[in-house]
């Protein structure tokens, strides 16, 4: 059965390599600007690191206004994660084209031999980030010793590596398991809690509690957020695909960073519809995240990692106990030539 | 005649030749044992086989035997579970315990008073069916998140169904019994100690014999929920660290030794009942 399976994966391959041939023309008439969208790519199937709430707006925007079609994809499918969903690496490396996941994640399943690559990351910084109450704030990250610190067990993996990274003493740090929701922060029965600066900040300042956040990028974890990645297959065979799916989400977050009102509107009101969101505190979410993208610079080439960028990741994660090299966890190649085919995607 | 006629009963259920029952039950807890790790297996093999997943998440169980007994870091891959099972089991036996006794004592209460069963049985039920991610928040801020917490994330896990069944043994004593108890004059304790009780011990070990797997999820639940230690909070981690090899391991380790445990529990239970079913033969 697995046999058949590589078979058929193989035959698949084959035919979406013979389709590749055809990208470069594909990839010439959507530049030439006619948008005469061919449909040689199939679908860019992607699976997201999470529920369909703001952290993907940039993905919702290159597929409601077209960019996937516009890149040769006969459509896309935004495959939704959360809670219960399985491992993005492994839909990765059966089901979906590409996902989005964490550094230290990727890195663990690549040290173990999985054929996956990093091609881009939507954030400069990540963003996660130590919550305190601003009656008793954590700033500074000798600050956190003697607190308890609550962490969801998705994010204790980068927690770990953090305090790894930043040499700080783990015996004076209590790291307790929170899933989700942070409230015992608010009651004092956790100091801190590991949330995300574009999330769980923003909902409880939205209640009106002051929240005070130090974002570990801030405070020297450099790490990159929400990596796409895709298989090595791919990007052997289908460099054409991997290329015309970064081209479509550059284009996707060029528009949320444009206009995170638009962003913020998608989100709520179609491809987040059934979780109820607030359109208010969805905004506030998409500006704090479009900072993330942005590295403060001009000329910037969002979701283009630098080879600094990736240096310093690698090292980061080694800190962790894990050794990956460089070039074994990223391959920015593809993107690097898409932006040199598209030179008008570059930031003012 | 009565106590001719129970005699003979023993004799022929309990011993026709051959080894006594005790050694029979060792003999088919083994049989059954090993039934059902081959089911397991053959199950698991073919439903990988399935499904699509990724061999690096799916692991087989060669892939779990290569982890804890062949490769190179078997050895010290082998002490990491164990030491977390340890904390586990701990955490387990704990709500195990404060669970079956809290339900010993609470069905006794409902056994003497009918009252008090229908005014708390109902209430103790419904508690039960809120799922315990919901309210372990709330029992963390009451209750911390140390060995009190935990012990009661396990115990309100094992009470309910305990407590339930334990009830029901106590309540489900022929008529006929306690009405001849009474009738010759016996208070109603005498009848409860003397009629109720013993009728009620198989049900009870039941009771508890069920109560290790539940006391073994609450212990879970606990450290996923509360602790973060374990063998439970390891799980969790390796979810999200991509140790796929290792969380499969740890689901195979916990699963033997809880059938172990529960075996060891029904040898107990057949050697108790053997000897408490006399008597109503």
């Amino acid at each position: 059965m697995t046999a058949i399976d590589r078979r058929k994966f193989l035959t698949g391959s084959l035919i979406v390599g013979g389709l590749a041939v055809a990208g470069p023309s594909v990839l010439a008439a959507c530049a030439s600007g006619a948008g005469s969208s061919t449909s040689g790519l199939g679908v860019a199937s992607q699976r997201l690191a999470w529920i369909k709430n703001s952290e993907f707006a940039g993905s919702y925007l290159a597929d409601k206004n077209g960019y996937y079609r516009d890149a040769g994809f006969s459509g896309s499918d935004l495959i939704s994660g959360g809670p219960t969903a399985p491992p993005i690496e492994s839909d990765v490396l059966t089901r979906t084209f590409a996902g989005v996941s964490q550094v230290p994640i990727v890195a663990s399943a690549v040290a173990q031999g999985a054929p996956l690559k990093i091609i881009g990351a939507v954030t400069q910084r990540y963003a996660g980030c130590v919550m305190s109450m601003g009656s008793k704030p954590i700033t500074k990250p000798e600050d956190l010793y003697g607190k308890t610190i609550g962490c969801a067990s998705s994010s204790e993996p980068v927690w770990r590596n953090f305090i790894a990274a930043l040499k700080l003493d783990s015996s004076r740090i209590k790291t307790v398991p929170v899933q989700g929701d942070p409230i015992g922060m608010t009651t004092g029965e956790i100091d801190g809690y590991l949330g995300f600066v574009n999330a769980q900040v923003v909902q409880l300042r939205a209640k009106g509690f002051d929240i005070r956040s130090m974002l570990l990028a801030d405070v020297g974890f450099p790490l990159v957020g929400q990596t796409y990645i895709t298989t090595q297959d791919n990007i052997d065979t289908n460099r054409a695909k991997v290329k015309a799916f970064l081209l479509a989400e550059i284009r996707g977050w060029k528009d949320a960073l444009a206009d995170p009102g638009k962003a913020a509107d998608v989100t709520v009101n179609e491809y987040g519809k059934d979780l109820g969101l607030e359109y208010k505190e969805t905004l506030q979410e998409c500006v704090v995240f479009n900072d993330l993208i942005r590295n403060g610079k001009p000329k910037q080439q969002i979701i283009a990692v630098s080879d600094e960028q990736a240096a310093a990741n690698v090292a980061l994660i080694a800190t962790g106990g894990l050794t990956v090299s460089a070039d074994k966890l990223f391959d920015l190649g593809p993107i690097r030539e898409v932006f040199r085919e598209h030179p008008d995607l570059t930031l003012a | 005649m009565g106590n001719q006629h129970l005699g003979a009963g023993v004799t022929s259920v309990g011993t026709p030749s051959g080894p006594p029952a005790i050694v029979r039950a060792a003999l088919r807890t083994t049989g059954t044992l090993a039934g059902a790790v081959a089911a397991i297996l053959i199950v698991w093999s073919l439903a990988l086989r399935v499904v699509n997943v990724s061999p690096y998440v799916a692991k087989t169980p060669l892939d779990v035997g290569r982890y804890l007994f062949v490769g190179q870091a078997a050895g010290s891959n082998r002490a990491d579970i164990v030491a977390n099972l340890v904390l586990t089991l701990g955490d387990a036996s704990l709500g195990y315990a404060v669970g079956l006794l809290m339900a010993a004592f609470i069905s006794l209460l409902f056994y003497f008073s009918r009252t008090t069963e229908r005014m708390f049985a109902p209430t103790f039920t419904a508690l039960h069916a809120i799922p315990m991610v919901t309210v372990a928040p709330i029992l963390c801020l009451i209750f911390g998140r140390g060995t009190v917490g935990t012990a009661v994330i396990g115990a309100a896990i094992v009470f309910v169904p305990a407590m339930l069944t334990m009830l029901q043994g106590l309540r489900a004593v022929p008529r006929t019994d306690l009405d001849m108890c009474q009738a010759f004059g016996g208070s109603a304790w005498s009848c409860f100690a003397k009629v109720a009780l013993p009728h009620a011990v198989p049900t009870w070990f039941s009771a508890a014999r069920v109560a290790v797997t539940t006391a073994t999820v609450g212990a879970l639940l606990a450290e996923w929920l509360a602790t973060g230690a374990g063998l439970g909070g390891q799980m969790l981690r390796d979810a999200n660290q991509f140790q796929f090899a290792r969380l499969w391991s740890s689901v195979v380790v916990l699963t033997v030794v809880c059938v172990a445990i529960y075996q060891l529990v029904s040898l107990v239970e057949t050697a108790v009942g053997s000897r408490m079913s006399a008597t109503r033969r």
